[in-house]
């Protein structure tokens, strides 16, 4: 059975267009949330949005064919491009795959939908990822996951399972999504939106914000190419079978993933990064798959304040921004949090602090009722 | 390792075929696959309300799968599901997007929103069979026969599963297609069970069965494998 190591990463957010950028900004407790006014409704959102002109800068570099790119997908060139340049692997050969994991891709695009072209060019996921998979002249049909809020860790974990069956010796894994009308229409008529930076965990959480933003992350089968020096242990996905849009009352789901998750962790988990989203149903489940977990006093953090809720990024993006918080040592703060307000008291981290951490757990829930819970290791 | 083949349903042309067997058709004109799909509900007499809540992606795989699972015993986090699609959930999509097109009708709908992911069906197959295993939704152009066979062999060797329910599943206002098959472990000694080994030949095969045209009678057998 081969191990599965992370070679290299990437962030592309408002706080920053590589994993360092990203991670500084978050060290330095900046928070890419600020207040938009989109011209669809009589308030503002507090959104994280990545600035046209910045990423038009970024991506400047990259304009050598006349192919069009979307947001998204110049988000996506930008971010794999980075973590391509930080490893020395070979990765055009077939024993590389792309797995891209996203919600909704450019659904932005299907504003221009008509009765004669119901389905503009560009909605549809697939061509979105061969589309990237061309530009870095990338052999296999990409691998598109799309599974809500857990899209991308889930992706990690495909990713990871791929490379222990000997399938893919490297695989490219992105998660990407943006701010849109579509999604904030949406989350604003289940009142799921708060008006300012959200309060994961907090007594006065008030719901989620929404961010858009990619991650990336390659990983190898060779440890020698391990820039990070991180190796993705284990994990696992459930579903609640419980409910299509509302967290379970138990957290049985979240328990039974991360319970299969730890099985053959010999060591403690030092340091957890929680989905946390800000609002009361969701945090509240956490806190009860956590505790019965037995992680009530395990460091934990939510990174929603800082990133806003990246819907399909989210899982790779946190996981990147927890492994660069075990590398340095560094227990990074719970933006928002103050008084605890889950059934069941975690400890989320208030102040910064330097510790000695090796393993970390990273979880991530989502509608549909899906969990997934995934154990990564320190060399 | 490998695993067997040990149930499969497609629901095609106003057909439903389960294990090789016409259950269920009606003529060709019939209006249109939401219409097809209800009447197939009320002619299982099933009570599920939920069924009218859903979208019609989730209709289709929630009759998909219904008489596949019906009568089958399992423990639910023993149970794996891996799909494959290649529209996502576009028709809940446009659905949602005529609701938010012009402001002067602006009115988004949380019970349309929701079934804007595709993963939603997952959760309304596990609600419905009480599945609680892994769960996922590949998206592609064409169904990836090997990658469905080697990803959904992988949860069966590592114990990760006892069963899964493998497929093709996909609606877009260019029409639908649903082809699910239920596989486990080769090891499992069951002389009751049909079987059939996992490979893109015999997906081939179940997946683009003909199906005989439209008989007055609703059951009849088709002209494709049985599995023996």
């Amino acid at each position: 059975m081969k191990k599965a190591f992370i070679a290299s990463s990437n962030i592309v957010s408002t706080l920053g267009y590589t994993t360092d950028d990203n991670f500084n900004a978050v060290l330095a407790g900046k928070s890419g949330l600020k207040n938009h006014d989109l011209g669809f409704a009589d308030h503002n959102f507090c959104v994280s949005i990545i600035p046209t002109e910045s990423l038009e800068n970024q991506f400047q570099r990259f304009c050598f064919n006349d192919e069009e790119y979307t947001k998204l997908e110049k988000m996506s060139i930008i971010s794999i491009a980075d973590a391509i340049k930080k490893t020395n692997l070979i990765l055009t050969n077939p024993d590389t795959l792309l797995i891209f994991c996203t919600t909704k891709g450019n659904i932005d695009l299907l504003a221009q939908n008509s009765e004669q072209n119901p389905v503009p060019e560009g909605v549809e996921l697939h061509k979105l990822a061969h589309k990237i998979a061309n530009f870095f002249g990338l052999q296999n049909t990409p691998l598109v996951v799309s599974n809500a809020c857990i899209s991308s860790l889930q992706g990690l974990l495909i990713a990871r399972r791929f490379i222990e069956s000997g399938m893919y010796k490297n695989v490219i894994v992105t998660g990407g999504d943006l701010v849109t009308k579509f999604t904030l229409s949406g989350f604003k008529s289940f009142n799921a939106l708060s008006h300012s930076i959200c309060k994961p965990f907090d007594l006065n959480r008030k719901g989620i914000n929404i961010g858009e933003a990619v991650a990336t992350v390659i990983l190898t089968n060779d440890v020698e190419f391990s820039e990070e020096k991180v190796e993705v242990i284990s994990g696992y996905t459930t579903n609640d079978a419980n409910h299509i849009s509302a967290p379970s009352r138990t957290g049985e789901g979240l328990f039974q993933a991360i319970k299969k998750t730890l099985t053959h962790t010999e060591n403690k988990v030092d340091f957890v990064s929680a989905h946390g989203t800000g609002t009361i149903y969701n945090d509240e489940m956490e806190s009860h798959a956590f505790h019965r977990s037995g992680l009530s006093e395990t460091p934990m953090n939510s990174l929603k304040g800082h990133f806003g809720h990246t819907l399909g990024a989210s899982g790779l993006l946190e996981s990147i921004i927890a492994m660069r918080s075990v590398q340095h040592g560094e227990l990074i703060p719970s933006v928002g949090y103050e008084a605890c307000g889950t059934p069941f008291e975690l400890s989320l981290i208030q102040k910064r602090e330097q510790k000695n951490m090796t393993k970390f757990l990273k979880t991530s829930s989502g509608f549909g009722g899906c969990n997934a819970a995934v154990l990564f290791s320190k060399l | 390792m490998s695993s067997n083949i040990i149930a499969h349903c497609i629901v095609r042309s106003n057909t439903v075929i389960l294990d090789g067997k016409i259950i269920y058709q009606e003529s060709n004109n019939a209006e249109n696959l939401e219409t097809f799909l209800t009447n197939v509900y009320r002619h299982w007499g099933i009570s599920y309300p939920k069924f009218f809540k859903m979208d019609i992606l989730s209709k289709l795989a929630f009759i998909t799968a219904e008489k596949m699972l019906e009568n089958r015993s399992f423990c639910g986090s023993d149970m794996a599901l891996v799909l494959s699609n290649n529209s996502s959930s576009i028709m809940s999509d446009i659905h949602h997007q005529k609701s938010i097109q012009k402001p002067e009708s602006y009115f988004p709908s949380p019970a349309v929103f929701v079934y804007t992911l595709v993963n939603i069906m997952l959760g309304e197959l596990c609600i419905r069979h009480k599945i609680t295993g892994e769960n996922t939704v590949f998206i592609h152009e064409k169904f990836e026969k090997d990658l469905q066979i080697n990803y959904s062999n992988y949860l069966i060797d590592r114990n990760l599963c006892k069963m899964c329910i493998n497929g093709r599943i996909d609606v877009s206002p260019h029409g639908y297609e649903a082809f699910f098959y239920l596989t486990q472990q080769e090891y499992a000694l069951d002389f009751n069970i049909h079987k059939l080994v996992h490979t893109p030949d015999n997906i081939e095969k179940l997946h683009h069965q003909k199906i005989q045209k439209f008989k007055e009678k609703n059951v009849v057998e088709s002209d494709g494998m049985a599995l023996v």
